[in-house]
């Protein structure tokens, strides 16, 4: 088991780090290293990307070290190593508070829902005005109205009234924590990808097809970009696939996240959702967010 | 019969009877409504305004617009406060206890059942969790006298939870420790 | 520094051996859900936990202080109304000397900067409520003994060992009289200047603060300068502290930067109009 725990922590850890960050040293290291499937010549012709970032605004609170990620190709098929992203520790290596993660879902699925059951009351069945029969000499039990919940087909009592409001908000920094952990299980469970951009070569959908089979992705898989504005080829090759969807980066969430096996994220994306997510993390006004939440604030 | 009216009111005779039916509905003041607001007057009668770009006042504009993110401390020689910086990072403790984003000590104090149980609480604790749950709960059971302390430690969101107030005594002990 | 990791990295090396975490896998931690239905019959279906009988069953309980037909024991002695009038009072929440040499020391005010209100809303640890008719700060003597900075701060209260503590240190103290439409700018600046408004006077206090803010004791803004320049003498006097001359401070500027009975912002006139997106200030032609 640690003998296990020590290798994936190799892959988790790419000993990439070390290198320095002079392109000429960067390029002979990642061509040295990478023998299988990447060809000399490909990385030759373009320099590969390594972007560390610069966490001077925000040290990062998690001791965890920076994460990194490979950056990988979309303009092919086959696979290829574009370059290597750091990733800051705060939001791709927090501690996965699966509880939290479920939190936001039970309130995503919640606050939007309305309940549409409904029952009628003694009042609401139709007739029953009339006394069934006489207060006394029937000898029978006393009833006024047919429509008396003790009745059969009479009106219910304390039953469901629709429209049942579920609404509800979850305090703010539960929602931004539910976005690191998600974060983080979906980096530490190898189903989070980062791509250099969006621009497929074809708008077919079989090369997305052919794509998510090659990497092992999904079969579900969301992309996601800063923008909301996609590319032609890939919304139309993704138009007709159920399980292929686009999204920005501003309406990225917990439960779309979860309701795909990968998640994709291009590297404009990444930069965006750290940058906003370290921002509320270390924002002057937090006390002004954890207010209770009013139906009418700005 | 709205339509003949409107019609009757369009025609440029009757532009003083338009007047003062809008007048009718006008006159009359309501607060927080547009009707208590004067209607717009020709340009002429507002005084003229000049539009400063950069003026040498922005300074004092600037200095109203809060900072965006909580800023840094700056190293100083002394904090009259009590307050310090953190110096540790964990190496030597094997655990570490993070400042929040406002810079100080997570240690806080939650009283339930209308003050009836009071814990301490100490939290953003990475590494060992457990040693320093020994080592906090050595300091309290001395300043008791050595009567013994109930602690809870949670692992998965890095708290311990500690019974009674403790919330000085733990704070200015993680403070000479240096977190 | 890998023992560091341990905590989150055990959490997360584990959840590469176990399935994918998804929708229909999550459930909410033990025990943390509170199950708010009521059980029928046998299942606890009788009181439902709520007693035989009486208020406790009914929820009908008397009102706090009855004594069933007793005098009551909040009216069964003369009182002084202490509360009098209490929802029409002034209120000023305190800052104690201590918070504030905290902030200071944390670097949320800039004490090269005259501080007032929108300072001290503006570090994001202090909120004022006009509408609820807080009026401003007060600034209390907590931990006044450990107050070491030179500051120029403008409060609506404080009392005199509090002057005492800062004119000490060679600061300058001021109290000072804010309306509520002018508070609710000062607690937010940046949301009002959004408005795109112009600024609006401040108005002038009312009758029973006028004889507080003309007074050079409690260094009121409305005080004669030279009355006030005497009692920070005198103050020195009683404290046994000798008074820093702040005419002779690099600072001096600074420290005496005053705002106008009637502005709001300093450097800022009423009537001017800011623009932040434009970066521009509209204001009257000079004639």
């Amino acid at each position: 088991m640690l003998k296990f725990l020590n290798k994936t922590r190799q892959l988790l850890y790419p000993n990439v780090r070390n290198l320095s960050h002079s392109l000429t040293a960067c390029q002979s290291n990642a061509a040295s290293e990478s023998t299988t499937s990447v060809g000399k010549e490909t990385l030759a012709s373009k320099p590969a990307l390594i972007l560390p970032q610069n966490y001077a605004d925000h040290a990062p609170v998690n001791r965890n070290s920076a994460r990194q990620a490979w950056i990988e190709n979309v303009d092919a098929v086959a696979e290829r190593k574009v370059g290597l992203m750091e990733l800051h520790p705060d939001v791709f290596a927090a501690q996965p508070r699966v509880d939290v993660i479920q939190e936001n879902i039970e309130w995503q699925r919640k606050y939007r829902y309305v309940s549409m059951a409904h029952t009628k009351t003694r009042a609401e069945v139709r007739g029953g005005g009339r006394k069934p029969w006489p207060q006394k000499g029937m000898g029978r039990a006393r009833h006024g109205s047919i429509r008396s919940p003790l009745f059969k087909g009479g009106g219910i009592i304390h039953g469901p009234r629709s429209p049942t409001s579920h609404f509800y908000m979850l305090p703010f920094y539960k929602r931004v924590m539910g976005l690191t952990s998600t974060l983080s299980v979906k980096l530490a469970q190898d189903d989070l990808h980062i791509i250099e951009n969006v621009e497929i070569p074809t708008r077919d959908a079989q090369f997305i097809r052919d794509l998510i089979k090659e990497r092992n992705w999904g079969p579900s898989v969301l992309i996601v970009d800063k923008h909301d504005i996609f590319p032609e080829n890939i919304c139309y090759a993704t138009d007709l696939m159920g399980y292929v969807n686009l999204m920005p980066a501003f309406g990225l969430n917990v439960y779309s996240m979860l309701k795909h096996d990968t998640l994709v994220l291009t590297v404009e994306a990444v930069k965006h959702l750290e940058e906003r997510l370290l921002y509320q993390l270390h924002r002057n006004d937090a006390a002004s967010k954890q207010n209770k939440f009013k139906l009418d604030q700005v | 019969m709205a339509g003949s009216t409107k019609v009757i009111l369009n025609i440029p005779r009757l532009t003083g009877l338009k007047q003062f039916m809008r007048s009718l509905h006008t006159d009359y003041a309501r607060l927080s409504s547009f009707r208590s607001s004067s209607e717009v007057k020709p340009l002429e009668q507002y005084p003229e305004v000049e539009v400063l770009h950069n003026p040498p006042e922005w300074k004092y504009v600037e200095r109203l617009l809060p900072p965006r993110t909580v800023p840094q401390p700056v190293e100083k020689s002394e904090y009259p406060s009590g307050w310090q910086p953190q110096t540790a990072n964990g190496e030597e403790s094997g655990y570490f206890v993070a400042r929040t984003k406002n810079h100080m000590v997570p240690v806080y104090l939650n009283t339930r059942f209308r003050g009836q149980r009071r814990l301490t609480i100490v939290r953003y604790i990475q590494g060992d969790i457990w040693a320093l749950e020994r080592d906090l709960r050595q300091v309290v059971e001395q300043a008791r006298n050595g009567k013994l302390c109930a602690t809870r430690v949670n692992e998965l969101s890095g708290q311990i939870h500690i019974h009674g107030d403790y919330v000085d005594l733990l704070r200015e002990h993680l403070k000479s420790k240096g977190f | 520094m890998a023992h560091l990791r341990e905590s989150t990295d055990k959490a997360l090396k584990l959840l590469r051996t176990l399935p994918r975490v998804q929708i229909g896998n999550l459930r909410p931690n033990p025990n943390s859900k509170q199950n708010d239905k009521r059980g029928r019959a046998q299942h606890g279906g009788d009181k439902h936990g709520a007693g035989n009988k009486g208020s406790g069953q009914r929820q009908n309980f008397m009102r706090l202080g009855y004594e069933t037909g007793n005098q009551p024991f909040y009216l069964r002695f003369p009182y002084e109304p202490y509360y009098k009038g209490h929802h029409m009072r002034r209120e000023y929440p305190p800052i104690s000397m201590l918070q504030l040499q905290v902030l200071i020391d944390t670097n949320r005010i800039d004490i090269s900067q005259p501080i007032d209100i929108a300072t001290l809303c503006n570090s994001g640890l202090m909120s004022l409520k006009p509408a609820e008719l807080q009026y401003g700060f007060q600034l209390t003597d907590d931990g006044l003994d450990n107050f070491k900075a030179k500051i120029n701060i403008e409060v609506q209260h404080a009392s005199e060992a509090v002057i005492a503590a800062v004119e000490r240190n060679g600061g300058v103290i001021r109290t000072a009289y804010y309306d509520p439409r002018s508070l609710h700018i000062l607690s937010n600046p940046k949301k009002w200047f959004e408005k795109g408004l112009p600024i609006p006077q401040r108005m002038l206090p009312p009758q029973d603060a006028v004889e507080y803010y003309t007074d050079a004791k409690n260094r009121g803004y409305l005080a004669n300068p030279e009355e006030i320049s005497k009692e920070r003498l005198v103050l020195a006097q009683k404290y046994g502290y000798e008074l820093p001359r702040i005419e002779d401070d690099a600072n001096y500027k600074m420290l005496t930067a005053a705002k106008d009975a009637r502005q709001l912002f300093h450097g800022l006139e009423p009537g001017w109009l800011i623009n932040l997106v434009d970066k521009t200030i509209v204001k009257l032609k000079a004639t």
